[in-house]
């Protein structure tokens, strides 16, 4: 139960977490209880096993660089979401409060590695099972990545993180240290196109479905490890430069070609796993209504086209989104195709096949 | 003698299942809405309460303000309960009323103004969005908001249950604030995902406890059909 004070901190400092959804649209936006102080990150919803793949099939391709790889993803997801939210670092006084209150934020995403907290000063351990994408990849450099940025966000110190995983339980061990932050992580500041692209559009004349609907028709539920899942297939929350850093990173590292075929190969399994019905109209009608609810756009197919419009925007632009799709087409009409048109604009995708 | 008073008496909608979501039945003298988009087949549960209501020797009315009366027509004429719910209209059991969707202050002094005189007991307006859509100035809209409330004011008088089918796309409704002055709501909706589905939920039921879940529902020959809910309720 909480204290007195953590209640009166709770009412007062955590801000209002707000899931706004319409077709093709997911926007988190954080709000100050007092105040005008507001944050908003387009959001999308992105299949467990896909990011899984990309972690293990990049095993061989990264070699000795794979672990600091994933846990430098983690890191600057992290960083660049508490860099457009504005997050600054609490008074010493209220860091288990506002440790705790991340968290278990993190937790309502499917984020479980933090379930337990023991915090001895500047040692901080986290344990917890079943944490999204990590249970399949058995790899936690996102997780020991996250738990550094959060702790040098919160105390403005650099932090040292190890980990490992003993069957489905993830340890990870944090040690604050006495001294400035290294990393510059102006590279990882948004322009203004992220706000114009990604919030001033109102889709809700959109016939197609949004992830409300999903969830009052019960295609979205919670399974029995409370992960949210569409058909069994478990799904998580991010904002959408997650994804698009990844890609980024892949970029960095010659490896763009391997990141498109593994996204596009995990997309494929998962599709066949969903689309189930035989009727090949009935296939694209699901994934257009996937795509809006997830909040990868509007999207329509007709006569070999795909046509997508708000995706969701970043700096890193829409690339990694074109595997996506195309796993998810090439399913749906049960054929392998080959892009041979390709459209991109500022909010707007057109990819035409074979 | 007072804890009878407050016992709330029910009346079947028609719909197999349903009644068992809301504790029995509607609430009788209530005014409740049925909302959705188009196609979900709102008037179709009108269709099944009007029935309902005739079966019961109840005298029922069914005002039509949206479709001509050869759709009504036709749209009954697709369910295998046709032949008797066109009994009970020849016998005068179930009375059809058709306005043209500009006539609608007509219905004030053709039908509303006289209700308690018809001693109806059953009332389905479909659908009650004419009241409102379309009000484009201040002037209008003061007009509107008034007829609402006395069309309100009137079928409370009466002794009567009255349904009022709404179109969810309008935007009206929630201006109007409907939803807050009928006594339940019933709401459908449907997903296209390939193959439609269809659910309705009970967002409200004054003076009952309502079934909280939505329920899969299926339009066919026989009209509406609910599947089974998930728990015993």
């Amino acid at each position: 139960m909480a204290s007195p004070a953590e209640y009166l901190l709770n009412k007062i400092l955590f801000p209002k977490k707000l899931l706004i959804e319409q077709p093709g649209i997911i926007i988190n936006k954080v709000v100050q209880k007092y105040g005008d102080k507001q944050s908003r990150f387009r959001t999308i919803f992105f299949f467990e096993e896909i990011m899984a793949e990309l972690q293990i099939k990049s095993k061989p391709l990264l070699k000795n660089k794979h672990e600091i790889f994933w846990t430098k993803i983690g890191y600057e997801t992290t960083k660049r979401y508490f860099k457009l939210g504005s997050v600054s670092a609490p008074p010493s006084i209220l860091f288990k409060t506002v440790l705790n209150y991340i968290f278990n934020g993190f937790k309502g995403a499917g984020q479980t590695f933090c379930e337990d907290i023991k915090i001895n000063k500047s040692i901080i351990e986290l344990k917890g099972k079943n944490n999204v994408v990590s249970r399949l990849s058995k790899t936690n450099s996102i997780s020991k990545g996250i738990t550094k940025a959060v702790l040098e966000a919160l105390t403005n110190k650099e932090t040292k993180v190890s980990g490992h995983f003993d069957e489905n339980l993830e340890i990870i061990k944090a040690i604050i240290q006495d001294k400035k932050i290294e990393y510059d992580d102006k590279n990882l500041e948004e322009t203004n196109l992220y706000n114009k692209v990604n919030f001033q559009v109102n889709t809700n004349k959109f016939k197609e479905t949004s992830f409300k609907e999903l969830m009052k028709f019960k295609k979205i539920t919670f399974d029995e490890n409370n992960k949210l899942s569409y058909k069994n297939q478990t799904l998580f929350v991010g904002e959408i430069g997650m994804v698009s850093l990844i890609h980024n990173n892949f970029k960095e590292e010659n490896l763009s070609e391997d990141f498109n075929k593994i996204v596009y190969n995990s997309t494929v399994e998962v599709a066949k796993k969903i689309l189930l019905s035989k009727i090949i109209k009935n296939n694209i009608k699901e994934v257009e209504n996937i795509i809006s609810a997830l909040g990868y756009g509007i999207a329509t197919y007709s006569k070999n086209k795909i046509k997508i419009k708000y995706p969701p925007y970043s700096k890193y632009g829409y690339e990694f989104l074109i595997p996506i799709y195309k796993g998810f087409i090439d399913v749906a009409i049960d054929k392998k195709t080959k892009i041979i048109n390709k459209k991109i604009e500022l909010n707007s995708i057109m990819l035409e096949f074979s | 003698m007072a804890k009878k008073s407050l016992e709330v008496q029910r009346i079947k909608l028609g719909i197999e299942k349903f009644d068992d979501l809301v504790q029995g039945g509607l609430p009788k003298e209530s005014i409740l809405g049925i909302m959705g988009p188009p196609g979900v087949g709102k008037s179709i549960f009108g269709l099944h309460y009007l029935l309902e209501g005739a079966r019961n020797k109840e005298k029922c009315v069914f005002l039509c303000l949206d479709e001509p009366e050869s759709n009504i027509k036709r749209m009954i004429q697709g369910f295998e309960f046709a032949d008797e719910f066109n009994k009970f209209v020849k016998k005068g059991k179930i009375v059809i009323k058709y306005f043209d969707y500009e006539e609608y202050e007509r219905i004030y002094d053709d039908f509303l103004d006289k209700i308690n005189e018809e001693k109806v007991d059953r009332l389905v307006i479909d659908s009650f969005n004419c009241f409102y859509d379309g009000i484009i100035d201040v002037k209008h809209e003061s007009n509107a908001r008034k007829m609402i409330q006395k069309a309100f004011r009137n079928l409370r008088k009466s002794n009567l249950t009255t349904v009022l089918i709404l179109e969810k796309e309008s935007e009206s409704v929630l201006s109007y604030n409907i939803p807050y002055m009928v006594d339940g709501m019933i709401s459908l909706d449907y997903l296209d995902m390939g193959t439609i589905e269809r659910r309705l939920s009970i967002p409200k039921m004054r003076w009952t406890s309502q079934y909280k879940d939505s329920v899969d529902y299926e339009i066919s020959k026989s009209g509406i059909i609910l599947s089974e809910t998930e728990e015993d309720f």
